[in-house]
């Protein structure tokens, strides 16, 4: 069902943070549809609704209220509708805690947020180009956390 | 520990006893001893006192035997009676036989006695006739008396029975002839 | 010692047994030997008795002779008397005799012999008294009478002398032997009271030499006694005994002191005791008390007692058994105050948690500000940037000024926060320690910077590394920090050119390892071709804020090289630096071989 946008999704507690996901999208050149959520359980509960219309790709913040990312992550990977999602860990923290727990959680890649919007948006255009197909079947620590 | 203790007390105990048990004993034996030997001294001077005694009495017996045999025979001379020598004779014989008794208890006795009269005569006794005879016969007559009291004395002293036995015969003897002379006493009396 | 002295225990035993039965068997003999004697004296006064009697038969006979002689010349009555008197004295002497002899038959058959031929010669006498007064003494039958009494006589007397020598041959016979036994008995007598004389004296003698023994040894148990006493004043226990038979406890001077109280202040048993014992310990130290009682054994217990003030001790005891002289068993136990200790460890316990404590809030505060602080920074960089992109044309220059002024000072916010996060990483309790690939380290140390290398055109050349026992994450950060130093503080005329060594050496021949605590080390250098420093900063180089340019000049927060000592610490390893100015620096870092 893959029409020629790219469903992008961000699940960030932070508002300016939201803010500046959305201006970068909009800047890049790529179609793109982006949706956002305030925390973990208003992600859930729509991706558990039924008529929910799945990403292509998640952008999950670790530090939110209520259901933080992680959790949001091994549920999602524990259902298989969404195995087709490829998660994106979107965080400000890039402790080898947190990078070994997503990447065994079976998170795709692990972005730390930039404070430079020009490096944002080219991170996040590169994020939604990868072809997931080669990523997800090649699990590897190395370029789990994306460098720039 | 207790076993050791037990024993040592034990032992002392029983050694203590047979001490004191000893002590006793041998104080005791001595003293018998003593007691006996102070008896046994006594027995014997007792004894020999006895035999001394004995010995006097039977030389007196024996002395008074002879005179009255010697009266008797004296008497025989000057009676004129049969019948009353012939008391006399049996007086004269019974006395002899005595004096053979006496003489051999003494043999026996280890006691000394003389066979016939003593040298140390009365010669009133050989001197007798016929104004004298009832006062010879009177004097027979108190010599065996005295022969029986003697006897009787006798018997009292010694301890040996073959002797009393023959006291006791001799005894008999010197009775009977005592009658005898009682008899003649008041035969020659009624006579004279 | 104590075997001897039994010894000789049983040695004096003997000798006391020896020395009684020898004085016992000494009395004995000695109160035969005087039986002896009275019966031998009496044996001889019996005989002279005899003998006298026998004697004065003989005298009287002879008396009677006389009187017969004087009779015969002078034909004088008188001299008949003596013979009539000599017969009962006969008889009398007779009387005596009899009862002397009674127990011996073979006088007795010569008195009836002497009687017999007594008797005929008084028969004798007579007939010559008789026959003399009427005749002569030429009287043939007269002179063969007196004849016949001679040789009478002259019979008796020999029969009589014949009694006399037999009695006395027999008391000589008896006399004798008397004689040899008398002769004999003192001699051993003496000779055996000697013998016991000698042993008593040798008894004393070892009684003496025991007694001394001793009594020198009795001193040497005072003083170790009292020692003892001494030695558990000073180490704060006190010993006791138990015993199993006789369920009776003693308790040493000390331990009363231990309770608090005076020693010997009650009587040592167990109720006692337990009266000192604190309420939550009694239970299981009468439980542990009914199982030393069964077997007699006491493995390590510990309790706490309280004191009359209210004072609580902790107390440890232990007991081992021991069999006694009687054949009992004793056990033999020690209790010592560890309150002090277990005190000092409580309060160094105290210590450690709070230590503990303050090192995890700060920790924590440390990271949490850290990563906190991040958030807000950010958004500033990112609006700040955006700002620049979207409003560049409307602002003026003074307000591109000021907004870049804002960048940098949040950028350098950046770099503060990014390095404090670091290091209080570096700072963290749970350090996982394996066995790395330094290789990998050191490769992705170089790709976390390689922007910055391949600006720089750096140069990095490195010896190959074996795989160390280290914390992975922190060694790269050491790596990283050191490669990137080198790199910033470059020489400007020529590339970066930074060489990094490996050697195992041993630590007593490196000079810039004082005290080391293990034998090898890994010694790894890096040196850089870069602006060096003044050698006399190298050991302020590492102190955390330090630096030794200002931030115009180099941009650093001085908290970098503060990290890798850190890092290397947690290693137990050394790290330290030289430098030459302009010339380069080189950076040693030592990582223990366990």
């Amino acid at each position: 069902m893959q029409e020629d946008y790219i469903n992008i999704t961000l699940a960030d507690d932070d508002e300016d943070d939201r803010l500046f996901f959305t201006d970068a999208f909009d800047e890049i050149k790529i179609t793109t549809r982006v949706s956002t959520f305030n925390d973990g359980v208003y992600l859930m509960d729509y991706l558990n609704s039924e008529d929910a219309l799945l990403p292509n790709v998640l952008f999950l913040d670790l530090n939110m209220p209520r259901k933080s990312g992680l959790e949001c992550l091994k549920e999602i990977k524990q259902n298989p509708k969404f195995k087709d999602i490829a998660i994106t860990i979107y965080s400000t923290s890039a402790s080898e805690e947190d990078i070994e727990n997503t990447f065994v959680q079976g998170a795709n890649i692990y972005i730390k947020k930039p404070s430079d919007f020009k490096t944002l948006k080219k991170v996040l255009s590169e994020v939604v180009t990868i072809n997931w197909q080669y990523h997800t079947n090649s699990m590897n620590k190395e370029n789990f956390l994306l460098r720039f | 520990m207790k076993y050791l203790k037990n024993r040592k007390y034990t032992v002392l105990f029983f050694f203590t006893v047979l001490l004191i048990g000893f002590n006793l004993n041998s104080c005791d034996q001595l003293i018998k001893n003593k007691n006996l030997e102070t008896k046994k001294i006594e027995n014997q001077k007792q004894a020999i006192s006895d035999n001394k005694n004995e010995a006097k009495l039977l030389l007196m017996l024996s002395k008074d035997n002879q005179v009255v045999i010697k009266l008797s025979k004296a008497l025989q001379k000057v009676i004129n009676k049969d019948s009353n020598v012939k008391l006399a004779k049996t007086i004269e014989k019974t006395h002899l036989e005595i004096a053979d008794d006496l003489y051999d208890v003494a043999t026996d006795k280890l006691i000394s006695i003389p066979n016939y009269s003593e040298l140390a005569f009365n010669k009133a006794i050989i001197d007798i006739n016929q104004t004298n005879k009832i006062a010879a016969l009177k004097k027979l007559k108190s010599k065996i008396d005295n022969q029986l009291f003697l006897l009787d004395k006798l018997y009292k002293v010694t301890n040996s029975k073959e002797f009393k036995t023959v006291l006791v015969e001799a005894d008999s003897k010197i009775t009977d002839s005592l009658n005898k002379t009682k008899n003649l006493i008041n035969d020659l009396k009624k006579n004279s | 010692m104590i075997r001897a002295l039994s010894n000789n225990i049983s040695f004096l035993r003997t000798t006391l047994y020896i020395s009684t039965f020898v004085i016992l068997v000494v009395g004995a003999l000695t109160y035969r030997s005087i039986v002896d004697a009275t019966n031998s004296s009496e044996m001889i006064t019996h005989t002279y008795k005899v003998n006298v009697e026998l004697e004065q038969l003989l005298s009287n006979l002879n008396d009677a002779e006389t009187g017969q002689r004087g009779y015969i010349i002078t034909k004088d009555s008188v001299f008949i008397g003596p013979y009539i008197e000599r017969r009962s004295k006969i008889n009398n002497s007779f009387a005596e005799l009899k009862v002397l002899t009674e127990d011996n038959p073979i006088l007795k058959e010569d008195l009836i012999e002497i009687n017999r031929l007594i008797n005929e010669r008084l028969l004798a006498f007579q007939t010559s008294y008789q026959s003399l007064p009427k005749g002569d003494i030429k009287d043939p039958n007269f002179i063969s009478n007196f004849r016949n009494g001679k040789v009478l006589m002259d019979s008796i007397k020999h029969k009589i002398r014949g009694a006399i020598q037999v009695q006395n041959n027999l008391l000589e016979q008896r006399q004798s032997k008397y004689k040899s036994d008398l002769i004999a008995t003192p001699l051993l007598l003496f000779s055996l009271l000697l013998c016991s004389l000698i042993l008593m004296y040798v008894a004393y003698n070892s009684i003496y030499d025991n007694i001394k023994k001793l009594k020198s040894k009795n001193e040497e148990l005072e003083i170790f006694k009292e020692s003892t006493n001494q030695s558990e004043i000073v180490s704060k226990h006190g010993t006791w005994t138990f015993n199993a038979r006789k369920n009776v406890y003693t308790y040493s001077d000390n331990l009363y002191r231990l309770l608090g109280e005076q020693p010997q202040s009650f009587e040592p048993t167990i109720e006692n005791f337990l009266k000192y014992v604190h309420p939550d310990d009694v239970e299981q130290l009468s439980k542990q008390v009914d199982q030393m009682r069964e077997n007699i054994e006491l493995p390590y217990i510990y309790y706490r007692v309280i004191h009359k003030n209210g004072n609580i001790k902790h107390l440890k005891a232990y007991g081992r058994s021991i069999v006694n002289d009687d054949d009992e068993i004793i056990l033999l136990g020690t209790t010592a105050d560890i309150t002090d200790e277990i005190m000092s460890f409580r309060a160094l316990e105290e210590r450690n948690m709070e230590l503990e404590r303050n090192n995890k809030e700060l920790s924590s505060f440390n990271y949490v500000a850290s990563h906190d602080l991040q958030e807000p920074l950010r958004k500033i960089q990112t609006f700040l940037s955006r700002l620049e992109d979207e409003e560049a044309e409307k602002l003026s220059p003074k307000g591109l000024k000021y907004i870049s002024r804002i960048q940098n000072a949040a950028s350098r916010m950046r770099l503060l926060i990014d390095d404090l996060l670091q290091f209080s990483r570096s700072n963290k309790a749970d350090k996982v320690f394996e066995d790395a690939n330094i290789n990998l380290l050191l490769e992705a140390a170089k790709q976390d910077l390689a922007e910055v290398i391949s600006a720089e055109n750096a140069i990095i050349t490195s010896d190959n590394f074996p795989s160390i026992n280290v914390i992975p994450f922190q060694i790269q950060q050491l790596f990283v920090n050191l490669l990137g130093n080198a790199i910033k503080y470059k020489a400007e005329e020529r590339t970066p050119k930074i060489e990094i060594t490996h050697q195992i050496v041993e630590a007593e021949k490196e000079e810039s390892i004082k005290k080391p605590k293990k034998s090898f080390y890994h010694k790894i250098v890096f040196t850089d071709n870069g602006i060096g420093f003044d050698n006399e900063y190298a050991d302020q180089i590492f102190v955390l804020f330090s630096r030794l340019h200002n931030k115009d000049q180099y941009s650093g927060t001085g908290i970098g090289l503060s990290i890798c000592k850190k890092i290397v610490e947690n290693h137990r390893g050394y790290i330290t630096a030289t430098g030459q100015l302009g010339v380069g620096a080189t950076f040693t870092i030592y990582l223990p071989i366990e």
